[in-house]
């Protein structure tokens, strides 16, 4: 069996004070080990809630889950799993990196303390142990005098050691998936290639699946097999990296595309997608994202569009995918 | 005539002083930096944070209180008396985060007629009204927004405010800071494209500061490469971003990931920038630089015309080429 983790029809709602709200919908993701996937889209589409959802990381009080959802790790069900055998894989088999690494580590901890945690919980070593494993772990992320850093505290390092050092502490029990939220939007350019560098070559040495979220599909392009698009919340096109940056399928992953400016055309204008991601307590009826389509039918307005397969597992939610596709008007 | 000419504008901040006032440690974060602006062009700037481009920008506005260096505003030094007024009106700021520069307790209208009543530019309430819609108008945001408060809106919306608060007075040289970092990206192409067409409508010059390097590439005539508090390379929009001469220009643009899965993975620059508390000797980019000589470690570089138009800070910059 090569798929780690399964994650079936997976819905998400918050209870808030404005009534219950559908953060994701029906969102299927599979990830194979030893594999870089991608989950790309806008802030709010729900790229973070799905990976939180996952590990189990969202308040307990307002957060459901679906009923008829499944997160299958390694063939179990993990969605009925007690806050005590999470324990138990968080941080062993799957861990996390946070997006802004200042709030990510604990401001009165040092380095050392944190990474040890984590050691001292799943491995059941001593702290002494732990602090050495941990020098180890900050030497292989690319810090430099691990043992100087060890005992300073988060303030004293700058942005990009911090994210080296959290993506060390999610490093610790050599995880087999490690998903990395926006690891490096709030890093500058040279850092971020620093950052992405290190992660593919820990990937090549750990073997481990990586799950990275981002809205730079630069990063995306750069580090990933497969691709899911998501917008407001629904899995929009998935497939390879080539196919979905070479023949864009959703006319959203296309307006995403056209929006990133295109050095060698420099006075072309750029298209974009005009309009703004639906509020989620009012989405519109139908498919999600046909207010700001181009291509709008009239069946886009009355009937969400089904999942198309194109082969090679590149797939679409888009009724211009449809064979039947002449029965619809387009109205544009 | 230059719009604006900026000459050896430097600021310094004192980060600590002993118990009689005296500075004990003292940042650099604009260091003799030059430029000039011609009307109607985009100049970009990009660095990667803490390299001074906000600075420079807030400094050559009087945000903050120049160290040294002059700013002139069509030949003339905005210091003289008479001048200062008529820069402030025509130099206008966009800010980087839509949601902290708004006030939240005043309408939108509230917002956009401020610098029209302070500058009495509407002879009565009715013109006052006219002309926010307008603004409003030209920023494609439709009249009811005026009443709103700025919680209503989102993001991208807000820097729409903010461009219009920015029209207000008929500026001629916007400076843009950040505008489209904190924005989605199909947000960023509704908020370039329309700084755009408002360049050509009105004629405006912008310096449009943003660390995303392709997206500057497309908006600028010329861009300026900051690091630590230094501009080290300057030149047309093009030719800076396809063929950099500065070492730092170079590893900036190859640590850019494509949007491309074919191409090769960017390339990492090693090391990190040093604090700025504490500069390298010579020229400040030498402890990542893969030029570096003795001459660099000693001698900062001059900054120099190495091209008709294109200016460098880099021993090892010659003609067209690095060695």
């Amino acid at each position: 069996m090569n798929t780690l983790l399964d994650i079936q029809n997976l819905s998400i709602s918050f209870r808030t004070y404005r009534g219950v709200l559908e953060a994701i919908h029906h969102v299927s993701i599979v990830v194979n080990k030893g594999e870089t996937i991608g989950i790309v889209g806008e802030s709010g589409c729900g790229k973070s809630v799905t990976a939180h959802a996952v590990m189990k990381l969202l308040p307990k009080e307002t957060a459901i889950y679906s009923p008829d959802c499944k997160i299958m790790w390694e063939g179990t069900n993990i969605v009925s799993f007690t806050e005590q055998e999470m324990n138990a894989l968080r941080g062993q088999d799957m861990s996390m990196v946070f997006q802004d690494p200042m709030t990510a580590l604990n401001p009165v901890l040092t380095i050392g303390d944190q990474i040890c945690e984590g050691l001292v919980l799943h491995r059941r070593i001593s702290q002494q142990q732990a602090l050495y494993e941990a020098e180890k772990l900050l030497r292989a992320v690319g810090i430099t005098a691990p043992e100087k850093r060890l005992h300073q505290y988060p303030h004293e390092l700058s942005g990009g050691m911090r994210q080296r050092s959290l993506i060390a502490m999610a490093l610790a029990c050599s995880p087999r998936l490690l998903f990395a939220d926006e690891p490096t939007t709030a890093l500058d350019v040279t850092t971020e290639a620093q950052v992405l560098y290190l992660l593919r070559s820990l990937q090549q040495k750990l073997g481990m699946a990586i799950v990275l979220i981002s809205h730079n599909l630069g990063v995306i392009a750069q580090m990933c097999r497969r691709v899911y698009v998501m917008y407001a919340g629904c899995v929009v096109e998935s497939g390879m990296v080539e196919d979905i940056f070479d023949k864009p399928a959703h006319p959203y992953t296309n307006g995403l595309l056209a929006s990133l400016p295109d050095p060698e055309h420099k006075d072309k204008p750029l298209q974009g997608i005009s309009g703004q991601a639906p509020d989620l307590f009012h989405l519109p009826e139908g498919c999600r994202f046909y207010p700001r389509c181009r291509h709008t039918m009239q069946i886009c307005m009355k009937q969400a569009p089904p999942c198309y397969d194109l082969g090679k597992g590149h797939q679409a939610a888009c009724w211009l995918l449809c064979p039947e596709r002449g029965k619809y008007n387009e109205i544009t | 005539m230059k719009l604006l000419d900026i000459q050896h504008l430097t600021k310094k901040f004192v980060v600590e002083s002993d118990w009689l006032g005296r500075p004990k440690k003292i940042l650099t974060a604009v260091h003799d930096v030059s430029l000039a602006i011609e009307a109607g062009e985009t100049v970009g700037l990009v660095g990667e944070s803490g390299c001074g481009k906000s600075t420079f920008a807030r400094t050559i506005l009087g945000l903050y209180e120049k160290t040294h260096g002059t700013v002139l505003y069509k030949g003339r030094n905005i210091d003289q008396n008479g001048v200062h007024a008529d820069f402030k009106r025509h130099v206008q700021m966009i800010f980087q985060d839509p949601y902290a520069s708004l006030d939240p307790r005043m309408t939108v209208a509230d917002s956009i007629s401020e610098p029209l009543r302070n500058y009495h530019m509407c002879a009565n309430n009715q013109d006052l009204k006219k002309r926010v819609f307008e603004l409003l108008e030209q920023v494609d945001l439709n009249s009811e927004a005026a009443q709103r408060y700025p919680h209503e809106f989102s993001g991208g919306q807000r820097q729409r405010i903010g461009i219009a608060r920015a029209l207000a007075l008929n500026p001629e040289c916007i400076f843009c800071d950040e505008p489209i970092s904190a924005l989605d990206v199909s947000v960023q192409v509704q908020i370039v494209n329309m700084l755009k067409d408002l360049q050509q409508r009105f004629g405006l010059a912008y310096l449009f500061i943003a660390h995303d390097l392709s997206m500057v590439h497309h908006v600028s005539h010329r861009i300026g490469v900051m690091y630590l508090g230094k501009l080290v390379e300057l030149g047309p929009g093009s030719t800076v971003y396809h063929d950099p001469l500065h070492p730092y220009t170079q590893s900036l643009i190859a640590a850019i990931p494509k949007p491309d899965p074919h191409a090769a993975p960017a390339v990492p620059a090693g090391g990190e920038v040093p604090s700025p508390l504490s500069l390298p000797s010579g020229c400040v980019f030498h402890p990542r630089c893969p030029y570096a000589s003795e001459l660099c470690r000693h001698e900062s570089p001059v900054w120099r015309e190495v091209q008709p138009g294109r200016f460098a800070a880099c021993h090892h910059v010659r003609g067209g080429d690095v060695v």
